[in-house]
């Protein structure tokens, strides 16, 4: 990974749809945020991704200074590129240089149990009579 | 790829997105310029990897991508 040469700016208002899942990606500056709306899009946006896309990313990102976070439900949980920091749990699994952000997967999973519950509170009293 | 190649040799010899960009950036470098990529709802077959029997998934793409250099923190 080289890092020669001036660093990009990217400014980026994107919605990509892949295999019924939306992510709205939106930059401005060194940083692209990919908004993910739950852990499930996520996972199953990344499994349906081109093998090895990771692999071929990392140089890029690495050349431009550019970095990648994923996010879902607001929450990043992962980062790639300039300013990723991977720590023992990125390199336990592999992912080194990228990072995973334990923290911010847990609170999403959470928001995602919070949502559900507020969802289904609300369908009881939609059903319940009065 | 050899150091002596031109921005725009490569660009002729680019076989993948990554090549392709790193070769954009190249042109872009040193001057001042600015890449705007505009998608109207474009419609992109991506290969899950190489060869004859790979799987394809549809991407859609919308909205506007811009590029440009920017000086070193």
């Amino acid at each position: 990974m080289t890092d020669a040469g001036a660093p990009l700016a990217v400014t980026a208002e994107l919605t990509l749809e892949a295999e019924g899942t939306t992510a709205e990606i939106r930059s401005a500056g060194d940083r692209l945020f990919v908004e993910i709306g739950s852990v499930a899009d996520a996972i199953r946006l990344f499994r349906r991704s081109p093998n090895g896309i990771e692999d071929r990313l990392r140089p890029l990102l690495g050349r431009t200074a550019l970095t990648v976070e994923i996010r879902v439900r607001g929450r990043t949980v992962a980062v790639s590129g300039a300013d990723s920091r991977p720590g023992p749990l990125s390199r336990r699994t592999g992912v080194a240089p990228d990072e995973l952000r334990v923290g911010g997967a847990l609170s999403a999973v959470g928001a995602e149990l919070s949502a559900a519950l507020g969802a289904g509170r609300r369908l009881v009293r939609s059903i319940r009579p009065d | 790829m050899a150091d002596a190649e031109t921005p725009e040799e490569r660009i002729d010899e680019t076989t993948s997105w990554p090549d392709l960009a790193i070769s954009l950036y190249d042109r872009l470098t040193g001057r001042n310029a600015e890449i705007i990529y505009d998608f109207d709802d474009m419609q992109i077959e991506v290969p899950s990897g190489t060869g004859d029997d790979v799987e394809h998934a549809e991407w859609r793409l919308d909205g506007t991508l811009r590029v440009t250099t920017r000086e070193r923190d």
